[in-house]
């Protein structure tokens, strides 16, 4: 049980490249910035201090994914292709460790930059006197890292699946087209197809199940109950499940494949 | 018991048969050379020992483990020395010592381990900027992390220079010293000559031999010629000479006789033409050394 190590070297090469202050200093920018116009509005009575999720949600649709596929997509396979993981599999290490601590060191990045952004964020709300709607920021923390993990884990099981960085790339850009923007048209075209190729008289009650199905998807749906108040339980349950089903599945894949190959 | 036993392994990739059945058992405490030429699938066995890959068919046992079953029992007491590593670009060489350190749970000392590979001046460079013989070096202090029960070095001379390859030898022979056995693989005799108790001779997948170095020499001076220009006819002492013992071939050419014998018989042979009353008029002879012996053995390999 090893895999400790190696997520601790993770963590310590981002630091040591300095990839973990780059990325938690756009975050935190990005952040402060939204945060700085939300804070405008508040003052000329245009929004409530609730609205800040609002602002925080429009950055993490798109960085968060990218930033957890960008994290995690080479992760394993560069170490693969340019022979370090031959100088670390000759420690006394698994290749369960390899798949779960870079899973875990560079999940850590991940959350300490999402923490820098929110925090700075929430810095400018504190310092312009404003206030700082907490449990709506706890709640859009936990779904933004729920988001960030499922997208982390599935460019980890690409990143041991494949055996080259360039499909890994491929793979990873596939994968954001289909789950962030391409997934939104299929649960419709399923219900078409399900009603015989005609356009159905009401909506199959499992479309919004079926949608949901894309981390992207089931994290906007998480956001409602954090946005506004009523929400269907059901479907946030069903959402956390989804990201949660990504999580573990995706880099089990990819272990599963990483194992049976030669090195 | 054995350190490393290897039963039938067999590996492919798709259509190439890179081993075709290696049985080989290395016993504890030797040092035991992997001879072959490029591509003969000397580093295909090494990463099955190591399991990087895995084997088609066979096989593998490293101190007592299945190395298919139990791979981080076997690397917890093996050091290895891989070939096409890379360091990790964010770390100094004494950081890579720390690592390995803490991953084996020893309680060695970085700078002590450096300083024997000979990389202690720089010990606090960052690993990114080694050379290849230095990298060479990071990876063997890596490898005496724990004090292993095995050490398995593919092709250890690589990049080395003339005081590298020396140092990797004296090395190789403390830890022998120590009770350590040591598996390396080389393309080349002379390093293997230098420190091997045993050897195995690859070719295109198949061990063709496997034998003390001793035991290859013998071979090799069995194969030994003498060359001996007579005045006469050397049928007159042909059956003379094939009677002695060392002998094993006699052929007429002209007024030659050549005679493969072993080394020692040579001078027996030319007594016994001259007792025979035949004049010598010149003779010659041609030594089948290791290296020929080396290459008769893994001739037409790819």
């Amino acid at each position: 049980m090893n895999w400790q190590l190696i997520a601790r070297k993770e963590l310590g090469d981002a630091i040591r490249n300095r990839q973990l202050y780059a990325l938690a200093a756009t975050f935190a920018l990005i952040f402060a910035v939204l945060a700085e116009l939300h804070v405008r509005q508040v003052d000329r009575g245009y929004a409530g201090s609730s609205n800040l999720i609002d602002y925080f949600a429009l950055p993490s649709v798109l960085l968060v994914p990218v930033a957890g596929l960008l994290l995690a997509s080479s992760a394993i396979v560069r170490r693969r292709s340019n022979g370090q993981l031959t100088l670390l599999l000759g420690l006394p290490h698994d290749r369960r460790d390899i798949v779960l601590g870079t899973y875990v060191g560079r999940y850590a990045i991940l959350v300490v930059s999402l923490l820098a952004g929110v925090f700075a964020g929430l810095a400018v709300v504190f310092v312009t006197g404003h206030t700082i709607p907490t449990t709506a920021v706890l709640g859009y923390l936990l779904a933004s890292a729920g988001l960030g993990l499922a997208y982390l884990a599935i460019a980890i099981g690409i990143s041991a699946t494949v055996r080259t960085q360039t499909w890994a790339t491929f793979a990873v850009f596939g994968a954001l087209l289909l789950l962030l923007f391409v997934w939104r048209f299929v649960p419709d075209g399923l219900a078409y197809a399900a009603a015989g190729f005609e356009e159905p008289v009401t909506q199959p009650w499992w479309t919004s199940y079926v949608g949901a199905l894309s981390p992207s998807l089931a994290y906007e749906r998480l956001l409602v109950p954090v946005l506004e108040s009523d929400a269907d339980r059901s479907m946030v349950w069903f959402s956390a499940a989804v990201l949660l089903g990504w999580a573990v599945l995706a880099p089990l894949i990819g272990y599963r494949r990483f194992v049976a190959t030669d090195l | 018991m054995s350190a490393i036993a290897l039963q039938n392994v067999t590996k492919r990739f798709g259509d190439v048969h890179a081993l075709r059945g290696i049985d080989m058992t290395v016993e504890s405490g030797e040092v035991f050379g992997f001879l072959g030429p490029n591509g003969a699938g000397k580093s295909t066995t090494i990463d099955i020992l190591l399991h990087y890959t895995h084997p088609s068919s066979g096989s593998v046992d490293v101190l007592g483990h299945d190395v298919t079953e139990a791979p981080v029992a076997v690397r917890e007491r093996v050091g290895i020395l891989p070939e096409g590593f890379a360091p990790f670009e964010t770390m100094t060489g004494r950081q890579h010592l720390a690592y390995a350190i803490e991953a084996a749970d020893a309680d060695d000392e970085p700078g002590a381990l450096l300083e024997r590979v000979g990389l202690a001046d720089a010990a606090d460079r960052s690993a990114a900027a080694y050379s290849t013989g230095m990298t060479q070096r990071l990876a063997l202090a890596m490898a005496l992390v724990g004090s292993p029960d095995v050490l398995i070095l593919d092709e250890p001379s690589t990049g080395l220079d003339p005081h590298g390859v020396r140092r990797m030898r004296e090395i190789v022979r403390t830890e022998r010293d120590r009770g350590t056995t040591v598996f390396f693989s080389s393309h080349i005799l002379a390093q293997v000559e230098a420190v091997a108790d045993r050897v195995a001779i690859l070719r295109a997948g198949d061990l063709v031999a496997v034998d003390t170095i001793d035991g290859l020499r013998e071979t090799a001076d069995a194969g030994s010629e003498l060359i001996v220009d007579l005045t006469g006819e050397p049928a007159a002492v042909a059956p003379a000479v094939a009677s002695l013992d060392g002998v094993s071939t006699v052929d007429e050419r002209d007024d030659t006789l050549v005679v493969g014998c072993t080394a020692d018989a040579k001078l027996r042979v030319l007594d016994e033409i001259r007792a025979a009353g035949a004049t010598i008029r010149d003779f010659s002879t041609g030594e089948t050394s290791l290296e020929e012996l080396f290459v008769s053995y893994t001739e037409g390999a790819t």
